[in-house]
């Protein structure tokens, strides 16, 4: 399936321009005109071709004369009247749409009519058909397939002109539900590996960006001709091998490209090359330094949707031993050497199959049992390629056969029963057989032998070729450590005392004692009161030590000093003499009882007296009911 | 200064002596109840026939008493042995059960976490099992890797060190030797404070998830086939069939009001979230210590 389309936003600027040839002997009121719009168009666009005859009746429609490769539709009558300096005029219009097949200059016409008034005829127009651009291809060959059947899928991009840039939108680049798709080239692999070995890619390939999906691609890149015009076409190829019956729909395949329709050459830091040399000319016009840039034109074209009908191989028909080989092959057998001994080397077997069709459906081909050989596992190899648009492919299975009787003469036929799709029918292909010689050592016990070696072998071949994959869980554990492991968890009521509850009241009690040494450190007169009744014990005890070597008037001073001073600290007053009077107030109104108060003061008084009046007064007694004094104080909160 | 820490520390290391000292004769009797079930785990092994079930089964009825005894001290790896045992009795569904209990203890325990999708993929009714959502999982991959007690002690340790920064800081004047205020170090022990305050926070509350995660139970079919009911009767419509190793979450437990019947939703249908009432034996829930024998 082959397709261009044309793209809607084309517009080129109408320009009807009317060749008008009064007919000969018409009298000048009679006249045919033949118009074309546009005079300028792209192939695969339509044209309006116009015949107009005026002041004469006409029985029939035109004829018009067209070269080939332009076809023109029925043409659509219509009557016009024009008033004109008080004069009217009736005119006919005949009104053709017409296709051009390729691109070239095209000269329309002319066109004869037969009137009442004579025969009249016009001009020729010519008509310009440009190239497009762009174009794309995609189709599925074939269309209906049977699972498992080939079908090759190519997608073309082709550009006939220079573009700046491109986007291509390949419907079957990947694996779908049912379907598989690979690249029968392996053209991503050889680019790499050509990459690899620095050799820049394949020649006559090109890496191009697919848009949808996103991906890159290898693509062939070559020339072809559409609609007469050379394009150079990136070509896509991918195989399609259906798995299951249904049918399958793919999305237009779609090209674009900016196609180059003109040079904007603004002025260049450089417009000519600075080296006056025509070499450089190409460079410095085209390169960064040079600020032309090209006026282009988004072109697309867009193809028809695809669908791939697959049905299975059908069950009417279907011999046994059909293992799902869908193609057209033909078989070939081989073996080397011709002769052997009975315990010898085995003959080689190499069964070729090769043909049209998807060759990994292909199995080996079958032996008829018999107990005169015994076959080995078969190794496999196998090529694809495409040759004139068909898949081909080879897979050769090379076996081991090993006699087990010295009454093989021949190896037998090998049979592959296939599905041939192109004439839809099961075909099964045979070899021919292939006399050998075995022969028996002499002295050996040969048969048994034979067969027990072969035996052996052949369960060591399986041994190598299936290996078997088991799972199952891990062992447990046995280290008697792991019965000590356990869970000690924390919220438990012991957990959370210990680890919260105990630590915050920790921290509480070392907050609170951090604030006292910091009061202590910084507020003298807290840190007074505290060591008041401190300091005024440890005086009164110094006093009661000194007491002998004292005279009055030193003890009663110590005495009042250390009274008035534990006075003051406590009190958070100035240092320096209190007098008694005094002292039972600030006492009393430190909440200190009034009979602890006035002895306070009676005290304080008495010392002040002996310090100044001598005589002998009771130390002990003095001390002791200074010491009470003190206690009194403290009890009483001043302290 | 120093009395206060040093009650703190013997707050601490008096619990964990006294503990090691009282569950030491405990300790010997289970290694050595351990060793003997894994010693005729391994004599399974080499079984044949009946006599290879039968020192299964004894082995696992060894591990389950084992996992019940120790239930205060519950211990993942009994709980991993006996997965196994189950496993190799072909009791898929509470292979399963023992299994979901290691994996709560041994969160690391790449054994565990492989035997149990083993099981699941053996059992009838084995399906992938209850996963936290994918970006869950990725941000909060800490807090899937550990056990409960792990948090709990991260979390406790983490609080401790919290206390022991801001101690450190009521102890550190707030002036410096020019007599300005600002103590470089005091602003770095409040930080530490903050960071390791915020830390701790984060793995209480990882506990508590933990904890709450405890509080909605899970249930394993152990039965062959269990009909999901519509109602707490023998004769109610019967919703849909689960097979052993189903695993389903527990929405209103048991017995006493519920005469041996359970609801447990499984998984979602068109009408909403599929529920219904099983019989309480054809379950194993697992917020239960696993059944002796």
């Amino acid at each position: 399936m082959r397709r261009r389309t044309a793209d809607s936003k084309q517009a080129l600027p109408a320009a009807l321009a009317g060749v008008a040839l009064l007919a000969s002997g018409a009298g000048g009121a009679a006249s045919l005109t033949l118009n074309v719009s546009p005079r300028s168009l792209e192939v695969g666009e339509a044209a309006a071709l116009v015949v107009e005859l005026a002041g004469a009746r006409a029985p029939g429609t035109p004829e018009l004369k067209l070269p080939a490769g332009v076809q023109a539709g029925e043409p659509h009558v219509s009557h016009m009247t024009r008033s004109a300096n008080f004069v009217t005029t009736t005119s006919v219009r005949y009104q053709y749409r017409i296709v051009f097949a390729g691109a070239g200059t095209y000269r329309l016409g002319p066109a004869t009519i037969r009137t009442d008034k004579g025969t009249l005829a016009t001009g020729q127009v010519t008509v310009a058909v440009g190239v497009r651009g762009v174009a794309v291809i995609a189709e599925l060959r074939p269309a209906r397939v049977y699972t498992g059947q080939a079908v090759v899928a190519t997608y073309v991009f082709a550009v006939s002109r220079k573009y700046t840039a491109y986007e291509m939108t390949v419907p079957f680049l990947k694996d779908r539900q049912g379907l598989r798709v690979f690249d029968p080239d392996d053209l991503a692999e050889r680019w790499n590996e050509a990459a690899n070995r620095r050799l820049g890619g394949l020649p006559g390939y090109a890496v191009r960006d697919v848009a949808k999906p996103r991906m890159q691609v290898v693509a062939k890149e070559e020339q072809r001709e559409i609609d007469g015009v050379p394009h150079t076409a990136y070509v896509v190829r991918r195989v399609i091998v259906p798995q299951e019956p249904g049918v399958y729909d793919f999305g237009p395949a779609r090209a674009g490209a900016n196609i180059v329709v003109g040079r904007i050459r603004s002025r260049s830091r450089f417009p000519r090359s600075p080296f006056g040399d025509d070499l450089f000319d190409d460079f410095f016009s085209d390169s960064l330094l040079s600020r032309d840039r090209y006026r282009t034109k988004t072109v697309f074209a867009t193809s028809e949707p695809l669908r791939l009908e697959v049905l299975p191989p059908p069950e009417e028909g279907r011999p046994a031993g059909f293992e799902g080989a869908i193609g057209r092959y033909e078989i070939e057998a081989r073996v080397s050497p011709r002769e052997t001994t009975l315990g010898g080397p085995p003959f080689e077997l190499t069964l070729t199959v090769k043909g049209e069709g998807n060759i990994e459906t292909v199995g080996a081909p079958r032996l008829p049992e018999s107990p005169d050989f015994r076959l080995g596992v078969p190794e496999q190899e196998q090529k694809s390629r495409f040759e004139g648009g068909k898949l081909l492919g080879e897979k050769r299975f090379t076996i081991p056969l090993r006699p087990s009787s010295a009454r093989l003469k021949e190896i037998p036929k090998a049979r592959l029963v296939t599905f041939d799709p192109f004439d839809e029918k099961y075909v099964t292909v045979t070899t021919e057989p292939i006399p050998v010689t075995v022969t028996v050592p002499e002295g050996s016990g040969a048969p048994e032998v034979a067969a027990d070696i072969f035996r052996a072998e052949e369960v060591k071949a399986r041994r190598r070729t299936r290996d078997v994959v088991r799972e199952d869980i891990e062992d447990i554990e046995t280290e008697v450590d792991a019965a000590e492991s356990h869970e000690a968890w924390l919220h438990t009521g012991t957990g959370i005392v210990v680890f919260g509850l105990l630590p915050a009241c920790a921290y509480a009690a070392l907050a609170v004692y951090a604030g006292r040494l910091r009061r202590l450190r910084e507020d003298e007169t807290f840190a007074r009161r505290v060591s008041a009744e401190r300091t005024a014990r440890a005086k009164l005890k110094e006093l009661y030590a000194e007491t002998a070597s004292l005279g009055t008037a030193e003890f009663a001073q110590g005495l009042s000093r250390a009274l008035q001073g534990y006075l003051a600290d406590a009190l958070g007053r100035p240092s320096g003499e209190i007098p008694p009077a005094e002292a039972e107030v600030l006492l009393r109104d430190a909440g200190v009882p009034e009979a602890r108060a006035g002895e306070f003061a009676s005290l304080l008084a008495e010392a002040e007296a002996a310090r100044f009046g001598g005589g002998e007064v009771d130390r002990e007694d003095w001390l002791e009911r200074a010491w009470k004094c003190v206690d009194a104080v403290q009890r009483g909160g001043a302290g | 200064m120093s009395p206060f820490f040093a009650l703190t520390f013997l707050a601490l290391a008096e619990p964990v002596d006294l503990h090691s000292a009282l569950q030491a004769r405990e300790a010997r009797q289970l290694r050595g109840a351990f060793a003997e079930t894994s010693r005729i785990y391994r004599e399974a092994a080499d079984a044949e026939g009946e006599g290879r079930e039968k020192l299964y089964r004894k082995a696992a009825r060894r591990y389950a008493a084992l996992a019940y005894l120790t239930r205060g001290r519950s211990n993942g790896y009994i709980l991993y042995n006996l997965g196994n045992a189950r496993f190799r009795l072909g009791e898929y569904g509470r292979a399963i059960a023992a299994y979901r209990r290691a994996e709560v203890l041994l969160p690391r325990h790449a054994a565990t976490h492989r035997n149990l999708r083993f099981a699941r993929a053996n059992a009838p009714g084995g399906g992938p099992g209850p996963k936290p959502h994918p970006a869950a999982a990725a941000f909060f991959f800490w807090h899937y890797a550990m056990s409960l007690a792990e948090a709990e002690w991260l979390a406790a340790f983490l609080f401790l060190a919290t206390l022991a920064a801001l101690s450190a800081r009521l102890f550190v004047s707030p002036r410096l030797k020019t007599g300005r205020t600002g103590s470089p170090w005091r602003r770095r022990l409040r930080t530490a404070a903050i960071a390791l305050g915020v830390l701790a926070g984060v793995f209480v509350l990882s506990s508590i998830a933990k904890l709450r995660s405890r509080s909605r139970p899970w249930a394993v079919v152990t039965a062959e086939v269990v009909r999901v009911k519509s109602e707490r009767a023998g004769r109610a419509i019967e919703l849909f069939p689960l097979r052993e190793g189903a695993e389903v979450r527990v929405l209103r437990p048991f017995p006493p009001e519920g005469g041996g019947w359970t609801r447990i939703e499984a998984g979602s249908s068109g009408l909403g979230d599929r529920r219904g009432w099983v019989e309480t034996r054809a379950v194993e829930i697992l917020s239960e210590p696993p059944p002796p024998g």
